[in-house]
């Protein structure tokens, strides 16, 4: 069973149940370049991760946490951790994206919630 | 071309390279310890200038900095050299645009020690004392403050207070019968949530701790605390005075007490968390203060029973570090490569404060290497210097400001031997050595390591090191026709000594009291190769002398003024009298003599190419120096000139698949086209970023030339001798 877990200064929790697809990502740091001769060659730098995941619906409280991770990067100005086991990933410090809060019904169930990570550094400030 | 290993040559020219660069920077310019240093009697070891603008300092070595590593957020790098014509002087510059997300290169505005968490706890009868304390934010400093009560002297003692498993540093303690207070403080704290750990040697049976913790943000990381003081109660009142040498520092108190039956009161002022610890009526009382700060501080409790009250204060320092990276002239090294393999392109200074980038959160520092760094440089003394080469000229500018021979490597036959130098004070070492080597037609560079080197105008590489053809090659563009010239005039006015004649007369009589001196300074028109010591004895008519007298009028004669000292520098001389008399008297008179150095000679020379004037109208380039010493030479120099720039297409600009190796005056072989043949690389740009490495240079067509050496060409060979 594919989880992920999410962690930041405040603590760890585990993301709801995960939906399928589950998406992971290879993002490739490269460019092709044409030589006069019309063949190419390839530049590169790294290769880092992605992974995205869409939740059809999520409770108020659940897309509550899971906003919370998503704005304390700005607060904390840190990157979130995250764990998914199953893919070999621990600990990855990731930006994290999250798609508009879209509120179908009064009890505040928000449908549609798409999350991206996105590999990166965890730069060291002072 | 730098020299690199097979494995960098094999990436370099395969299909799929991974790029690898390092940026390196000093922001606080201090010296690696582990690099010996040479310093000279009036160098400031760890001071803030690289170079200091007059001769009597020293270059500081920028081999010698302690380099940190920002590759990490490096977003791009640029790096143009470029041989610049006609001085042949070649000079870089490098963009380094970094990442400043959590504003890491803002510029601080250091602001005040503020709060921002604080917790507690309690126990007894045991020897450990934990709870959990979040510390976030910059520059930050936790305190730690503990009260402990044993039931009979002497109070118990501590062993350790640790924050997340690091000893924190021991502040102050105080006693008071049955209870001792601590405070212990750390610098940068981990941030996020951590365990404080307090452990004393209290009996199990008998021992209460309290402990209150809280964390601080813009403090001083280089010398968090400052003044520290105790006290125990006198009176129901307990109070300390803290010396506070920035009214922007914080004062810190932690005041503690038996009993519980009434409160510590914090003085006004401050901002207290009390906190106590009522069972059964008795218990412990604690309590962690801070108050803005500002010259003699004080901080203290009161309340209204006596019970063994005792504190101890701190001053926090704040942090008025001025961001190290946010200052210019900070010292930067950028190297390039592939795979694990990089070589050095650039070693400079940034040249202002970086440019930072609110919208983007990035920071860009733009910086020029050392040698143009040095170029803005004035030198304090006026310069003659006789027949001396170009070499041996820069080789004396050099040292003049500092340089050690390790630093440059000058090439020992350089071809213009220059009568008289001259070179006035206050002048900047590019508008000197400017002229110089474009008289030289050499070249005169820092190279990627930090090595200034100049060669004559014939040690050119001959052998070309890589090939540019369409297999390797992105783009070109032919340098449009402005680079071209066929048509040189060259004026030179030659520098010679002229006979002794006369320089100076005073303008009228000078006194000089009893028992006094007089320092006459003479500042000549020209600058002087010698100047005779002025003497009151009789003297041939062609020479320096002083009339003294005891009247202003010069009509009775004196002996008692004597000539101290004659000093004579290039362009001034120092006169020095001293009147060993019991009346004020004159220096009458006062010439002197000497050798000026003036124009001797003018050398015109002109030179074109019929063919290229008919083909792009007259591009006409004008040499006035001082330095070319003979008509020959002139003419040479002309020929050299017309040969070289007469063509258009001679330089072309060519987008390639990048080799970091390469370097100003590779020779390069092109085929490109109707481009084949050998050029000479005048022009690099090296850009890094977006995943994607670019390499443009400026490919001049050179005409590979093997100038006759003594002793080492072959006679009626190949060779050709030198124009």
């Amino acid at each position: 069973m594919y989880a992920i877990s999410i962690t930041d200064d405040t603590g760890t929790v585990t993301l709801p149940l995960l939906n399928v697809p589950l998406v992971q990502q290879v993002l490739e740091g490269a460019v092709d370049i044409t030589t006069l001769d019309m063949n190419i060659y390839t530049d590169f730098t790294n290769q880092k991760r992605m992974w995205s995941h869409k939740w059809a619906y999520m409770s108020e409280s659940d897309f509550t946490v899971l906003k919370g991770y998503f704005d304390r990067q700005f607060s904390l100005m840190r990157y979130p951790l995250i764990t998914i086991t199953d893919l070999g990933v621990t600990d990855i410090a990731v930006r994290m994206t999250l798609n508009p809060q879209n509120i179908i019904d009064h009890c505040g169930t928000v449908e549609n919630v798409q999350v991206t990570f996105r590999e990166t550094n965890q730069l060291e400030g002072s | 071309m730098q020299p690199t290993s097979a494995l960098f040559k094999e990436i370099a020219d395969g299909p799929v390279r991974k790029l690898a660069w390092q940026v390196r920077a000093s922001f606080t310019k201090k010296f690696d310890d582990d690099i010996e240093f040479f310093t000279l009697d009036d160098s400031l070891l760890d001071g803030s200038d690289v170079l200091a603008p007059t001769s009597s300092s020293v270059i500081q070595l920028w081999d010698k900095y302690e380099y940190e590593d920002i590759t990490d957020r490096v977003i791009s790098v640029e790096m143009e050299t470029e041989q610049t014509e006609p001085y042949s002087i070649v000079r870089a510059m490098a963009d380094v645009t970094v990442n400043n997300f959590d504003g890491y290169f803002t510029p601080k505005t250091s602001p005040n020690i503020a709060s921002n968490n604080i917790t507690s706890a309690f126990n007894s009868y045991t020897n450990t004392l934990s709870w959990s304390h979040s510390c976030s934010g910059k520059n930050r400093y936790l305190v730690v403050g503990v009260v402990i009560l044993g039931d009979s002297p002497p109070p118990h003692d501590l062993v350790s207070v640790t924050y997340d498993g690091l000893d924190m540093t021991y502040i102050g303690d105080e006693t008071n019968a049955g209870v001792r207070v601590f405070l212990y403080g750390l610098v940068a704290p981990p941030k996020g949530s951590n365990t404080i750990v307090v452990t004393h040697d209290g009996t199990l049976t008998t021992s209460w701790c309290l402990g209150i913790a809280q964390s601080f943000v813009n403090v001083s990381q280089s010398q968090p605390t400052g003044d520290t003081a105790t006290a125990d109660d006198t009176d129901n009142a307990m109070s300390v005075s803290l010396d506070v040498p920035d009214n922007n520092s914080l004062a810190v108190s932690f005041g503690g007490k038996y009993n519980t039956d009434d409160l510590l009161v914090g003085n006004a002022g401050q901002t207290n968390t009390i906190e106590d610890t009522v069972a059964s009526g008795w218990g412990l009382v604690g309590a962690m203060s801070y108050k803005p700060a500002s010259d003699d501080t004080t901080m203290g409790y009161t309340y209204s029973d006596s019970n063994d009250g005792c504190m101890v204060g701190v001053v926090l320092n704040r942090y008025t570090e001025a961001g190290d990276f946010a200052l210019p002239r900070r010292p930067f090294r950028v190297l390039m490569g592939f795979g694990s393999e990089v070589v050095p392109l650039f070693v400079g200074l940034s040249t202002r404060t970086p440019e930072i980038n609110k919208n983007s959160r990035t920071a860009k520092f733009h910086c020029i290497d050392f040698l143009t760094y040095m170029f803005e440089q004035k030198i304090d003394n006026t310069l003659l210097l006789q027949d001396y080469s170009t070499g041996e000229i820069l080789e004396y500018l050099f040292d003049h400001i500092g340089l050690l021979p390790s630093q440059y490597e000058i090439d020992p036959t350089s071809f213009n031997r220059i009568s008289y130098f001259y070179a006035e004070k206050g002048r900047t070492l590019g508008e000197i050595i400017r002229p110089l080597m474009e008289a030289e037609q050499g070249a005169l560079w820092l190279n990627e390591v930090g090595v200034i080197r100049f060669q004559n105008r014939q040690s050119y590489p001959t052998i070309p090191v890589h090939e540019f053809d369409e297999a390797n090659t992105i783009d070109y563009d032919v340098s449009d026709e402005s680079d071209v010239i066929n048509y040189v005039e060259i004026i030179s006015k030659v520098l010679g000594v002229q006979p002794s004649q006369n320089l100076y007369q005073i303008a009228g009589p000078r006194s000089i009291p009893a028992g006094q001196s007089l320092d006459i300074w003479i500042d000549f028109a020209d600058p002087v190769t010698g100047a005779d010591s002025p003497s009151d004895e009789l003297v041939p008519i062609e020479a320096s002398y002083f009339i003294q007298t005891q009247d202003e009028a010069g009509t009775v004669p004196s002996t008692d003024i004597s000539l101290d000292s004659v000093s004579i520098f290039s362009k001034s001389m120092l006169v020095q009298f001293t009147n060993s008399g019991s009346s004020t008297r004159y220096v009458y008179d006062l010439v002197i003599w000497g050798t000026p150095v003036r124009v001797t000679d003018e050398i015109r020379v002109e030179d074109q190419d019929a063919a290229s004037i008919e083909a792009f109208e007259q591009r006409a380039y004008r040499l006035e120096t001082n330095y070319i010493q003979d008509r020959e030479d002139a003419v040479s120099k002309a020929a050299i000139l017309i040969r070289d720039y007469k063509d258009y297409g001679d330089s072309v600009t060519l987008d390639v698949k990048g080799r970091p190796d390469l370097q100003i005056r590779d020779i390069i072989t092109l085929n490109v086209d109707g481009y084949v043949g050998d050029y000479v690389i005048t022009k690099i740009y090296n850009g890094m970023g977006n995943n994607r490495y670019i390499q443009r240079v400026r490919a001049t067509e050179k005409d590979i030339t093997e100038y006759f050496i003594l002793d080492e060409s072959l006679l009626d060979g190949s060779d050709l001798l030198a124009p």
